[in-house]
């Protein structure tokens, strides 16, 4: 490092904007993930509380096999015939209906004013004791703490729903269904409230818990017009989850391939611009090895420096968001992030890396040049 | 002492070859500076580029003491560059990003890096301090290549040379960028350097008439299309 560091010194203005190019694409990049995990657990942070091993959908009329494109939470029908044939399945310990559906919610003033306060909710239907959330008797509903806020309810006022009056048991976790806060009710509830605004009923999936092998989970699918599918992959089944997880996603991948662009075009310029001290060092004897660490060194010195900075803005904007804006910083959005902007930046120097190994020394001499 | 022995070496040129160094033999003494000159392509930075283990001749041996510099693997002839052999450039060649004294420093991180002699920095430091005011350089440790006249970057580029004690020291055409009266100084500065030290120094230049006022350089040797015209010096 011991060219390197001068380097850096003597070239500090060249290096500092590196630096800084590095240290915004770190902050777009890391305020982009911040900003795509909040996004993400506003979208399904209800269902991924759920406590089941499979998730089970209604395939789309027309479609055929095991195909999961299309499904969707807000288009799925669970008739009570498909949920008998999955309860009755070898390896399956049970299967529930889920009810999911959105709609508009209003607190009534306790003093029967004009007082109220409404917002949209999802409204989330189990049975009692399925779920840590789930009320345990009719009439009543447990609000998640956003909805709460929403509404600015609390235990004991009352809530309505499509028309009918439910009152609050509890104010409970953060739980949130495609950008809309959680109200949950019972499963019969839920039905009720479908029927009332236009709906069949009908389960909008199964939770299943059980061990059920692929083939099994194949025919099962086969045989009732279903598709069974994990926790995680249900999430796909939500419209707005897929859309903006997949637009962000695409933003954020190509913010790294840019700076990685960025950093491995920068070093190839300023390697390509001393490719004749390069050739100085090795007519003197330095070894193409030492020479490539130095570079390596040099490349992982400004890689980290940008990055530093850019995740310290990723901090300071993930705590001066608070909750003003769905941004999740944790260890994972804000450090997995830089990481991978320091190793393609790495990438971007190994590429420029070819210019020092294919220096000749013999170029040093004048005369021979 | 550096012994050229039957040196051949050829460059592709077109669908043929060409003959930069013909059969030559040559031997340069330790503690005297040989002088090497010719008109341009006549074989002069061939036959140092040779020397320095840059390019493998076609047949010959190039013994540096007892080993052949010509057999030598690229990695190897860097570690004996390092160790054993100096080199000054044409146009001195000096790092811009680094100080007059890290002109000479980097050879000895060079060193350190290869697992080489492990000075420490500080001894270094004064060793390199000490080799600037010998080449008449005190004081100016701190100054970049752009704060200095040609022939005190040239003499920069001799103090690098010589900062790890070569036994061999390659000079490519010292003065081709100084005035009559620097490029004198800068050779005379050489033929003392070497005598001190006593190492074998080869002098590359074409332009020798301007030389002819410095005293100790008896051994001159001509050359023309690869072969050398002073057989006696062999």
């Amino acid at each position: 490092m011991f060219v390197a560091w001068r380097d850096l010194r003597a070239a500090r203005g060249r290096f500092a904007l590196l630096a800084a190019v590095v240290a915004l694409v770190t902050l777009l990049v890391g305020s982009l993930t911040g900003l795509t995990a909040g996004l993400a657990a506003q979208n399904v942070s209800a269902v991924l509380g759920l406590d089941a091993d499979a998730v089970v959908l209604a395939r789309p009329a027309g479609s055929s096999g095991s195909t999961s494109g299309a499904l969707t939470f807000a288009d799925s029908s669970v008739s009570s015939a498909q949920q008998s044939a999955w309860a009755s399945a070898a390896g399956v310990t049970g299967a529930w209906p889920l009810g999911v559906s959105q709609t508009r919610a209003t607190r009534q003033s306790s003093s029967g004013t004009a007082s109220t306060q409404s917002a949209a909710v999802a409204v989330l239907g189990t049975d009692p004791g399925l779920t840590a959330t789930t009320p345990a008797s009719p009439a009543t509903v447990v609000l998640s703490t956003p909805a709460a806020e929403a509404l600015k309810a609390r235990t004991g006022e009352t809530v309505e729903l499509g028309g009918q009056r439910f009152t609050v048991a509890q104010v409970s976790g953060d739980g949130w269904y495609s950008h809309t806060p959680v109200v949950w009710t019972t499963f019969l509830d839920w039905q009720q409230l479908s029927r009332a605004t236009g709906g069949s009923g009908e389960a909008s999936a199964l939770l299943v818990r059980g061990d059920l092998d692929g083939d099994q989970r194949a025919a099962l699918d086969t045989r009732t017009g279903t598709t069974a599918t994990t926790l995680l992959g249900s999430l796909g089944a939500i419209g707005a989850f897929r859309s903006e997880v997949g637009s962000l996603g695409l933003i954020i991948g190509l913010l790294l391939v840019v700076s990685a662009l960025v950093v491995g075009a920068f070093f190839t310029v300023w390697t390509l611009q001393r490719t004749a001290d390069v050739a100085v060092l090795k007519a003197l004897g330095a070894s193409t090895r030492s020479l490539v660490v130095d570079a390596l060194g040099q490349g992982t010195a400004v890689l980290v420096g940008g990055v530093a900075a850019g995740t310290a803005g990723v901090v300071a904007i993930g705590l001066a968001a608070g909750t003003a804006v769905p941004f999740v910083l944790s260890p994972l959005t804000a450090l997995a992030p830089s990481l991978l902007v320091v190793v393609l930046g790495l990438v971007g120097v190994l590429v420029a890396l070819r210019a020092i190994v294919s220096a000749n020394p013999l170029t040093a001499l004048g005369s021979i040049r | 002492m550096i012994t050229f022995d039957d040196v051949t070496l050829t460059h592709p040129d077109g669908a043929g070859r060409v003959t930069a160094l013909d059969h030559v033999h040559l031997v340069v003494p330790d503690g005297a500076v040989t002088v090497l000159t010719g008109p341009s392509g006549s074989g002069k930075s061939s036959l140092l580029a040779v020397a320095a283990g840059l390019v493998r001749p076609d047949s010959g041996r190039v013994l540096l003491d007892d080993d052949d510099v010509a057999r030598l693997a690229p990695s190897a002839a860097a570690a004996l560059r390092r160790e054993r052999v100096g080199v000054v450039f044409q146009q001195a060649n000096l790092l811009p990003s680094l100080t007059v004294r890290d002109q000479l420093l980097v050879m000895g991180e060079l060193g350190a890096v290869a697992g080489g002699r492990g000075q420490r920095r500080r001894e270094l430091r004064e060793h390199a301090d000490a080799l600037l005011a010998e080449v008449g350089l005190d004081g100016l440790g701190r100054r970049r290549p752009h704060q200095l006249s040609g022939g005190q970057r040239q003499r920069v580029a001799i103090a690098r040379a010589l900062v790890h004690a070569p036994s061999v020291l390659l000079v490519d055409e010292p003065t081709s960028a100084l005035d009559s009266e620097r490029a004198a100084e800068v050779v005379e500065l050489l033929v003392r350097l070497t005598r001190e030290r006593g190492t074998a120094t080869l002098l590359v230049t074409h332009d020798l008439d301007r030389l002819n006022s410095v005293p100790g350089l008896e051994r001159v040797v001509r050359m023309s299309d690869g072969r050398l015209d002073v057989p006696a010096l062999r």
